[in-house]
């Protein structure tokens, strides 16, 4: 039996990846993993889903830094001991990242990318990382003083971005002022301001073994749209050119782990830009699973220096749609999470 | 005029008329006649065979036939499913 902890629990309508990989490994587990929820908010929906996990434990927030977490961790190991541990957020992984070598120590695997790699597919390098890779992307400008912003009318509409979260199309430059205020007041400077390219939208969701090997590429298509631009139902899809767009740079930077692969097929030129490198699972990853490429196991196997096949098989047509439900608990209940930060879950009847 | 249908060939095409591009994840619908059009076309006829097998199959009259199936191809074109060669 392992114990594998995994973050990202929130199921709402911008989801993380959390409760997806847990389903992914529940289809290949057969009752050997037992798992640990890891939440930051002991209202994140996942974390009360009795169904999901044995138990949850809260997390220090990312910006309490490493050690903090390490501390953290190594009181949830001594409580139920961690074979493997899946960070699913991108501003939580910096933190996991580095206490690879202290986690591993203790007897917590992981299957994550080096410090180096995380740092170059991150939104502010992504311009430099696909001019040495090859490949497009759309022009970026880092902005730190939207006073200082000199774009002229023709500039609009830009994307403006956070490091880590959030996007909006800015028509002119009052919106574009507004976007980027909005945007550092969460998440901070610099902030990313776009080129605007109208074309489709592409997912792709893959896995490397860290010297090189692609270990499968799943395609995915939004159908439906949530107002934040998440996908609300997707299919699988197989499309060469952006299975080959994936491989090139999975290959290329010698990726260590789960990668995301946004990109966006130009109207003008019919080309695939890189819109982002997610250095994660998307929250869509149970479709890859449906459709034959069960990630979250390979990296299981991968953190437990098992050996792994690579995936081949991909059905293009699978759909998946979201649906929301409620979960009813009782405040005293989830008592515990909020005082003691952790929850013990009673068997689901 | 001939048509460059290697696109189309990849398309799913089931016998309710949903058609699925695993190319970009579009999905159509389509009617019967539509549909004989699309698997026609991925046999490989050319638009004169094909415009027979609608001929056979929906006893329409030759210029229907032909309007359907000149305006059927206009839309696979516009999808970008096939070209013209």
């Amino acid at each position: 039996m392992y114990n594998v902890a995994v973050t990202g629990l929130n199921a709402g309508d911008s989801p993380a990846p959390g409760v997806a990989v847990i389903r992914c490994l529940r289809e290949r587990a057969e009752g050997r993993v037992n798992f640990i929820g890891l939440a930051y908010d002991a209202l994140e929906s996942g974390a009360l889903d009795k169904q999901l996990t044995a138990g949850v434990y809260l997390l220090p927030y990312p910006k309490s830094g490493k050690e903090i977490l390490l501390e953290r961790l190594r009181y949830i190991h001594r409580q139920i001991p961690i074979d493997a541990v899946i960070p699913n957020l991108d501003a939580e992984l910096p933190n996991f990242i580095q206490l690879r070598q202290e986690l591993t120590a203790m007897g917590i695997h992981t299957f994550l990318p080096s410090e180096e790699q995380f740092k170059q597919r991150s939104k502010e390098n992504l311009n430099q990382l696909c001019n040495r890779l090859g490949v497009k992307t759309p022009i970026t400008r880092l902005v730190q003083d939207p006073s200082a912003l000199d774009f002229h009318p023709e500039d609009f509409p830009v994307m403006v971005k956070g490091l880590f979260y959030e996007a909006y199309a800015a028509f002119t430059m009052e919106e574009a002022i507004h976007y980027i205020h909005k945007v550092a007041a969460r998440w901070g400077y610099p902030v990313l301001v776009q080129e605007y390219l109208e074309g489709e939208e592409f997912n792709a969701a893959a896995m490397g073994d860290g010297t090189g090997r692609v270990l499968g590429v799943a395609g995915m298509k939004k159908l439906v749209f949530t107002d934040k631009g998440k996908g609300w139902a997707c299919v699988s899809i197989e499309n060469h050119k952006l299975a080959e767009l994936t491989e090139q740079v999975v290959r290329a930077m010698r990726w260590r782990g789960p990668m995301e692969v946004e990109a966006l097929q130009a109207k003008k030129d019919g080309e695939f830009y890189i819109i982002e490198l997610n250095p994660r699972f998307p929250a869509w990853i149970y479709l890859a699973a449906a459709a034959g490429m069960n990630f979250p196991h390979l990296y299981l196997q991968l953190a437990l220096g098992q050996p792994v096949n690579g995936l081949k098989d991909y059905t293009p047509g699978v759909v998946f749609t979201n649906y929301t439900t409620n979960l009813i608990t009782d405040l005293k209940y989830i008592g515990p999470l909020y005082t003691n930060g952790e929850l013990q879950h009673e068997k689901a009847i | 005029m001939s048509y460059d249908t290697s696109r189309l060939k990849n398309v799913a095409v089931s016998e309710s008329g949903l058609l699925f591009d695993p190319m970009n994840g579009a999905i159509y619908t389509t009617n019967p006649v539509g549909l004989t059009i699309v698997t026609a076309l991925q046999a490989g006829l050319e638009p004169e065979a094909v415009k027979q097998r609608i001929l056979t199959e929906f006893e329409a009259e030759d210029e229907v036939a032909a309007q359907d199936l000149f305006d059927f191809l206009g839309q696979l074109l516009g999808y970008e499913v096939i070209r013209h060669v």
